[in-house]
């Protein structure tokens, strides 16, 4: 049911430690990587067809290969670890139990596009994470893995982690960056991108922890022989984590395009005793709901999930039982996405306030039946328009919630005598 | 080296465009506005406010034309129903939490709010909710106040202090609707005051004109400020004959988009107390009031008798006009040229954005027509003191053999005082003209309100000095102009009305080589 590439050793206790990690075969990729043309490492996660697992599902070779080979400037790999969206716990799994892999594979990418310096930016209320990365990072640079000459060559290769404050915002990428700099963190416009100007003004890769932890098994097994694994349009496997009231909620590895129902009843054990699934979030609280008719015809995919009207996401699952509150979920979402917006962009800063007073006035009772058009008509406004995904991510799940059940909101608005 | 062009179309019209042109502005030279809150030609583009969105074709989304660059072939739509559609929602998202004070908000009128949503037709507001409450009415600095509640948030203040001021008290607190515009410390940089005209709605606003005059009833006058040597390109509002304010006017090679905090109050000279308004005569120690022809008369017998032995002190606060035209006096009179300009009066010192340490307007056009031998020196063999609005002679018992002396300027002085002929002046505001500024720049003011009655500009009097010497009788500032043009390289192949808005620089010049290059 599962499939290991990553978590194959996670049921060892002494594989976050580096004498565990090396027994288990680590730091044997970045040795091959550095046998190789960093173009040829490049070649091998092209043909992975690896999508970034931050949630965009970007290609991460292509995205290595806009690096600039002939730059005066600076290069930097930046490790996307703030992982914030709701439902979403992946990142934080792979931090405990592997951090070495993460290690690892930073620093093939950093082999890959010439670079001799990387962040890992880590989510701030990450506290117990920065502790444990740091010991590893620093295991690392004892033992020559990071530091100068890595590996006994002669490629130097500095690691250091960053703290965020806790903001969601500086998960997206250039208000990572900006945060990084060390000023407000809030997105930058596009173009330029980061591999041009990114870091600094300098070219910059920026990948999430499991898009980099994964690396280490492309570079030892090749890229084709990942992408022989999951569909055509989403190779290999994904880490997956499930919440709600499911037996087993956790973090599975499995193969893409596995069935969602499958992943639900079998790896999660299904639904706790009483509860019935109500819904189904399926990549975290960006993406729009399925209903369990749908979860039946989903599969753990980018493009099964696209075709329903959702996404892949984070694939952090979230579970809804049947007698959940549609009103009061919508309302917490739309909460977290006015609290994070960075209140740059009209659109965003204005809609995602106005969604959520309008949710909160629903859910008090006050609604009424116009407040239902405002929504669409709120959510629609804020799409497309502003600098970063945010008012897009918050747009979303308004409008996918309303599509899914218009009888919830139907009721929610309508008087209580007439009901 | 001919700019690189692209051609692109907005709404079916072919535009050429220098390359690396913003849509906006690419758009802005065809002719076609574009709305806009955050963009600003003088401060960087962060592109936020979401107001300027155009279809580019090829473009899934539409894109911010104030951080976009025209590239060749690009087809560009700011009037098709997605457009239309995209800024009347993002007008209402700047709207919801706007207090929508109006009718006592001192920016209405000139609000980029107020135009907007009433060109979009949206008086009535779907937001039916509570809205963010801030901070309003605080004196940030000396010069201005500031009410959060208005703000849209453009950042436009944050960018001009630390980009232009790099004096940084501006910042934007909070985040999502909760973000909030705040002073950090006390506003009270030279430039402060370009914080209200920036802000496009009534947030920032002014101290010195809040709630002076409503600014539909203002009429408005293009100016040069006579503060320094920069001789930044301004605008004068004016209302019942009354200078209300001034505001900088962009000139690129000059000031930008920007003016000190200082030269913007010196509208107040116009009418202030010590102004001179009336012509005087001086005997028995004491000051009477005569009519123009009378003081006139007066002046001119004085310079018939004394002609070659008069002493004369220019000013670099005239016109390039005055000064030529008494320049020209001075030689039908045969006497010696004006002697050298005196230092500016202190005050600040050049700093690296625009006030020039040199407080005086027309030090570069008034030198053309100056010698080199200071005032004092001329004074000891002189019978006769011609003093131009400086106040150069304060104490004349140092010089007995001194007959007489004659003040011309604008206000009150010991020197005005102690003179026997006082002829007042009229102020750069009352009268067109022309100044050059540090640059060689020459440009244009134009008259803004009228001079007390019977107060002319300094070229009339002396023109009509002149013409008992035999001189010519000039008609107007423009024939002035001419004359001078045709004598001083300065002002070489330049025309008044030639100089256009912008003014232009003698081709000998360091600008002018430089805009060559
Ligand atoms: C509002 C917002 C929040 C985001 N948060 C995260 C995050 O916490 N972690 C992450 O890896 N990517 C996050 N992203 C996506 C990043 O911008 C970026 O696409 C990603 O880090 C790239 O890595 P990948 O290509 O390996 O996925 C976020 C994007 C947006 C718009
Ligand atoms: S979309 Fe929202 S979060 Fe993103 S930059 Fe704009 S205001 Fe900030
Ligand atoms: S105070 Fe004015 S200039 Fe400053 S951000 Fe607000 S609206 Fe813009
Ligand atoms: S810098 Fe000089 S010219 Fe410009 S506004 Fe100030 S005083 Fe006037
Ligand atoms: S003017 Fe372009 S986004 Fe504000």
């Amino acid at each position: 049911m599962e499939k290991k590439l990553l978590t194959k050793y996670w049921h060892d206790p002494n594989h976050k430690m580096l004498d565990g990690y090396l027994k288990n075969g680590g730091y044997t990729a970045i040795k091959k990587a550095l046998g190789m043309e960093p173009d040829a490492v490049i070649e091998e996660a092209k043909q992975s067809k690896l999508r970034g697992r931050g949630g965009a599902g970007f290609p991460a070779g292509m995205k290595w290969s806009f690096i600039p080979k002939k730059t005066d400037k600076p290069k930097y790999v930046v490790c996307n670890a703030d992982e914030s969206e709701p439902g979403t716990f992946k990142d934080r799994e792979i931090i405990h139990k592997d951090p070495h892999s993460l290690i690892e594979g930073i620093a093939i990418c950093a082999w890959a596009v010439q670079s001799h310096t990387a962040f890992i930016y880590i989510r701030g209320e990450f506290t117990e994470e920065a502790k444990m990365l740091e010991r590893a990072i620093q295991e690392a640079y004892d033992h020559g893995y990071l530091g100068k000459g890595i590996c006994g060559t002669a490629f130097d290769l500095e690691l250091i982690l960053h703290r965020g404050a806790g903001a969601y915002i500086c998960g997206e990428e250039t208000g990572m960056l900006e945060s990084l700099e060390g000023k407000k963190g809030q997105p930058r416009n596009k173009p330029p991108f980061p591999a041009t100007e990114g870091l600094f003004q300098c070219p910059t890769v920026i990948n999430n922890v499991e898009t980099l932890a994964v690396m280490p098994w492309i570079v030892l097994n090749g890229g084709a022989e990942y992408a022989k694994l999951g569909t055509p349009d989403s190779t290999g496997t994904k880490l997956v984590g499930i919440s709600g009231p499911v037996k087993r909620p956790g973090v599975y590895e499995i193969e893409m395009g596995m069935p969602l129902m499958t992943f639900i009843n079998e790896l999660a054990g299904g639904m706790i005793e009483g509860k019935t699934l109500g819904a189904v979030i399926p990549g975290g609280s960006s993406t729009p709901p399925l209903t369990p008719a749908q979860c039946e015809q989903a599969k753990i995919s980018y493009e099964s999930l696209d075709k329903l009207g959702s996404a892949l996401g984070t694939a952090g699952i979230i579970v809804l039982p049947d007698d959940f509150s549609v009103i009061e979920a919508m309302t917490v979402i739309a909460r977290f996405y006015a609290d994070e917006s960075c209140g740059q962009c009209t659109p965003c800063r204005e809609g995602t306030g106005w969604l959520y007073k309008t949710m909160k006035r629903i859910y008090a009772g006050k609604g009424a039946a116009q407040d239902l058009q405002m929504l669409s008509h709120i959510s629609a406004g804020m799409k497309g328009r502003t600098i970063c995904a945010l008012a897009d991510a918050a747009a979303w799940p308004m409008e996918g919630f309303l599509r899914t059940f218009p009888e919830a909101f139907q009721k929610a608005v309508t008087p209580k005598q007439a009901r | 080296m001919a700019q690189e062009t692209v051609k692109i179309t907005i709404n079916g019209k072919e535009v050429v465009a220098p390359k690396g042109t913003l849509i906006i502005e690419a758009a802005a030279q065809a002719g076609v506005e574009i709305p806009h809150y955050c963009y600003h030609p003088h401060l960087s583009r962060p592109a936020v406010c979401r107001m300027c969105l155009v279809d580019v074709e090829g473009q899934r989304k539409l894109q911010p034309s104030c951080s976009t660059p025209v590239q060749s072939g690009q087809v560009i739509r700011t009037d098709s129903p997605k457009v239309q559609e995209a800024v009347r929602e993002v007008l209402e998202f700047t709207l919801i939490n706007h207090p929508l004070d109006c009718p006592v908000c001192d920016q209405a009128g000139e609000c980029g709010l107020q135009n907007n949503y009433q060109d979009y037709g949206l008086y009535n507001t779907k937001f039916t909710l509570p809205k963010v409450h801030k901070a309003k009415v605080q004196k940030i600095g000396p010069t201005l106040t500031l009410d959060a509640e208005r703000c849209i948030l453009c950042s436009r203040c944050v960018r001009f202090t630390d980009e232009i001021t790099k004096t940084h008290e501006m910042g934007i607190m909070q985040r999502g609707d909760h973000a909030e515009i705040r002073a950090v410390k006390e506003v009270n940089n030279p430039y402060s005051t370009n914080l209200a005209d920036i802000c496009p709605v009534g947030a920032l606003t002014q101290n010195d004109f809040r709630f002076k005059v409503r600014v539909w009833y203002l009429k408005h006058e293009q100016s040069i400020c006579p503060g320094c040597a920069r001789g930044c390109n301004i605008v004068v509002d004016h209302y019942r004959g009354e200078a209300q304010r001034m505001r900088p006017r962009n000139n690129n090679a000059v000031n930008q988009s920007w003016m000190c905090d200082d030269g913007r109050l010196l509208y107040k000279a116009i009418r202030s107390e010590d102004r001179l308004n009336a012509p005087m005569l001086r005997k028995d120690g004491k000051r009477l009031a005569v009519t123009p022809s009378v003081a006139f008369s007066e002046a001119l017998q004085l310079l018939e008798k004394h002609a070659k032995h008069t002493a004369t002190q220019g000013s670099a606060f005239v016109s390039n006009e005055d000064a030529f035209a008494l320049a020209m006096l001075l030689k039908m009179m045969q006497a010696p040229v004006a002697a050298s300009l005196r230092e500016s009066p202190a005050g600040w010192d050049d700093d690296a954005l625009l006030r020039k340490a040199d407080r005086t307007p027309n030090r570069t056009g008034a030198s053309a027509f100056s010698g080199t031998e200071d005032f004092a020196v001329r004074l000891k063999n002189a019978t006769l003191a011609l003093v131009i609005q400086e106040d150069a002679l304060p104490d004349r018992s140092l010089y007995p053999q001194l007959a007489g002396v004659i003040y011309v300027g604008t206000h009150d002085c010991p020197t005005a005082k102690a003179a026997d002929v006082v002829l007042p002046m009229a102020m750069w505001a009352e009268y067109e003209g022309s100044f050059t500024n540090f640059q060689g720049r020459v440009q244009r003011f134009r008259p803004v309100v009228a001079a007390p009655e019977g107060v002319v500009p300094l070229w009339q009097l002396a023109s009509r000095w002149s013409q008992a010497f035999g001189g010519k009788l000039f008609a107007s500032a423009a024939e002035v102009f001419r004359a001078m043009a045709t004598e001083h390289p300065l002002f070489a192949k330049m025309t008044f009305d030639g100089l256009g808005e912008l003014g232009l620089c003698a081709p000998s010049t360091e600008q002018s080589k430089e805009a060559q290059a």
